[in-house]
């Protein structure tokens, strides 16, 4: 009876110098990597809330335009480059185009130019008139979002941080809770 | 990896590191090397937001505009927390007459 009592009292300080233990890790765990993760913390998150709100802030143009006539009717793409070419010039058109965004439900296509500011032309797929030129803010923010600004190796770096962040988390959670389990 | 990218690393991970290196056992601390961690701390801090407001306003790559605009991305948060304990130092420096730099220690 009395080697009973006697086990028990020595599980529960067992128990209780391992909740410790865990405390103390969650402690520094939650500072050093939170002090680590913090500068690119901050930066996902800002251009994250950048990014929610591209149209209101204008950072992705938003170009209203009605249907001019049938699909099939819409000019080649190879014409509707030229249009756009000619719209942005030739220092913007030498860079290449990186993407053609056809939009047949708006009756437009969204032409993006690899060049530094990534300039996109919006033209008229029936009428080839050019509706828009403007920089697309939206893709700079997105490539620094997830990192791959630097380079494609880069998007780790937003990774690890992911990671941290929810490393920093949980132990947050652990030292709330750490101090009622041993009430 | 170029110099610039180096010193981003160094100013966005190494600095802290080193800062929250420095404030362990802030308390036993002397009074000079408490003012060289504020001073690394104020600087680093805000190295930090002139980085983040270089790098997203304007909204655009910055490789291959301003010079300075690619210096305050890269470099503001390792020069910022050196220009803090600089700074911190010859602070310190000034006020040293009549002060003793006596430590803090726990009883």
């Amino acid at each position: 009876m009395h080697g009973t009592v006697k086990n028990k009292s020595a599980g529960a300080a067992a128990r209780q110098r391992r909740l410790r233990d865990l405390a103390k890790w969650s402690f520094h765990l939650h500072l050093w990597l939170g002090v680590l993760s913090t500068g690119v913390l901050i930066v996902v998150a800002v251009t994250g809330i950048l990014l929610n709100h591209k149209r209101p802030l204008g950072l992705m143009p938003d170009v209203p335009n009605e249907v001019k006539g049938a699909f099939e009717n819409a000019l080649s793409l190879a014409q509707l480059a030229g249009h756009a070419a000619a719209a942005v010039g030739p220092g913007i058109a030498g860079a290449g185009v990186d993407r053609m965004d056809v939009r047949p439900g708006d009756g437009l296509i969204k032409i993006r130019y690899n060049d530094r500011v990534v300039t996109e032309a919006t033209v008229d797929i029936n009428t080839g008139a050019v509706l828009h030129v403007g920089a697309r803010n939206d893709v700079f923010l997105e490539k620094l979002h997830s990192g791959e600004i630097f380079g494609s190796n880069w998007i780790l770096l937003t990774d690890v941080a992911a990671v941290l962040l929810v490393v920093v988390l949980i132990t947050g959670y652990w030292l709330w809770l750490y101090p009622k389990t041993s009430r | 990896m170029t110099l610039d990218q180096l010193a981003l690393l160094v100013g966005l991970f190494a600095v802290p590191l080193l800062a929250l290196r420095i404030g362990n056992r802030f308390r036993d601390q002397t009074a000079s090397r408490r003012r060289i961690f504020w001073g690394a701390v104020l600087g680093h801090s805000f190295g930090m937001m002139v980085t983040v407001c270089a790098t997203l306003f304007p909204p655009i790559w910055w490789e291959g505009g301003t010079v300075l605009r690619d210096y305050l991305v890269y470099w503001s948060m390792l020069i910022g927390s050196i220009v803090g304990v600089l700074a911190a130092r010859l602070g310190w420096k000034d006020h040293g007459s009549g002060i003793k730099d006596q430590g803090f220690a726990r009883k």
